[in-house]
């Protein structure tokens, strides 16, 4: 069964170039619209093996998810934020929160892939 | 510690925009890690290689930030974001007058985005205007035909969104920081934007791919209270990948 990859952003075309990437690769790509849907995605996919999560999106951010995800699951999931913040004390938080790292869009294929690869291992 | 090469291979970073590059490429040798200098991140050193592609550190060599922010300062700053923007989709753009842009006759269809940004020296909101047959062109996925006219807005709002975080990584050298909204689209023919009287808007035109767009940043901040930092933090830039 080809691994999950839980993939959070407001933009659908952004949440398009992730999936192409990763399902080129063969992973299976669950994607949300917005921080409140990523929660959901991530409660009834238990066995999903890494999120992929914008910052700035409607209803939750992308940090106040990983905050929520950890506070109720703590060592649970990786996350990758993808966004176009890069400043430290952003990043800085969400390695507090246990962020395993972070992109700053627009991103580069194989950059995303070889990430997913290292957090979330071979495919299938 | 090494100074990055300027116009070497990996993603393009702002000049003026002090601080910690990751860069990013197809692994050539496995390079040990380089500690980025002092600073403010403190972030744990991103792995050397992931899955064959290199990901080191290295501080960047960059020309000091003019004291202040004012208006033109802002303005070029806007100008180089968006030229910066077009440049990573390999898509030439050029500054050009607005009184160089006359409006097209017959009226075309456009669309346009907003986003607010606002913080504590700053407020405001940033504007992008262009043809839908730009926005469609610089798509980085295939067109959807059933859903081709949400795809070109919601790439639109993602043109803003991207352009407005590259403005808040170059203004982090004047210690400005601000939150970003998410974006409202627009769709009209010809669109002109207009300020009101007693705002002081940047409006900037761009010809790219043969077409002409827009870009309006309307926002209030106190110039002289916003100068550069003698610590500038650190921004991860465009395309940069850290791995904790």
């Amino acid at each position: 069964m080809a691994k999950q990859v839980i993939v959070i952003d407001d933009s659908e075309t952004v949440r398009q170039q992730v999936a192409i990437v990763l399902s080129g690769a063969g992973y299976e790509v669950i994607e949300a619209g917005d921080g409140s849907e990523g929660a959901t995605q991530i409660e009834s996919n238990a066995s999903a093996s890494l999120a992929i999560c914008d910052i700035n999106m409607p209803k939750l951010s992308g940090l106040d998810l990983l905050e929520k995800v950890r506070t109720q699951n703590p060592g649970h999931l990786p996350f990758i934020m993808l966004t176009t913040e890069g400043r430290p004390e952003l990043i800085e938080r969400a390695v507090k929160l246990g962020a395993k790292g972070w992109i700053v869009k627009p991103f580069k294929s194989d950059i995303l892939l070889a990430a997913v690869r290292k957090l979330a291992g071979a495919p299938a | 510690m090494r100074s990055r090469p300027q116009g070497g291979q990996g993603p393009s970073r702002a000049a003026g925009t002090p601080g910690l590059t990751i860069r990013t490429g197809r692994a050539r040798s496995a390079r040990p890690r380089v500690d980025g200098g002092g600073g403010p991140l403190k972030v744990q050193r991103p792995t050397a290689v992931v899955d064959g592609v290199n990901v080191d550190t290295a501080p960047v060599t960059t020309p000091s930030p003019p004291p202040t922010l004012d208006r033109d300062v802002l303005r070029e700053t806007l100008s180089e974001v968006v030229r910066e923007f077009f440049d990573s989709y390999s898509v030439p753009c050029a500054a050009r007058s607005l009184t160089d842009l006359p409006p097209p006759a017959p009226p075309r269809a456009e669309l346009g985005s907003i986003i607010s940004l606002r913080g504590k020296s700053i407020g405001g909101g940033l504007a992008f205007v262009a043809p839908v047959d730009l926005i469609a062109r610089l798509l980085p996925v295939p067109r959807r035909v059933e859903k081709a006219d949400q795809q070109v807005r919601d790439w639109c709002g993602e043109i803003t969104n991207q352009l407005l975080g590259r403005l808040k990584n170059k203004l982090a050298a004047y210690s400005l920081d601000f939150e970003v909204g998410t974006p409202v689209c627009f769709f009209g023919r010809s669109i002109r934007l207009v300020f009101l009287p007693d705002a002081e808007g940047i409006s900037l035109g761009f010809e790219a791919a043969s077409y002409d767009m827009r870009v309006h940043l309307d926002c209030t901040f106190e110039p002289a209270a916003i100068r550069a930092t003698t610590d500038p933090p650190r921004i991860a830039a465009e395309g940069d990948f850290i791995l904790f």
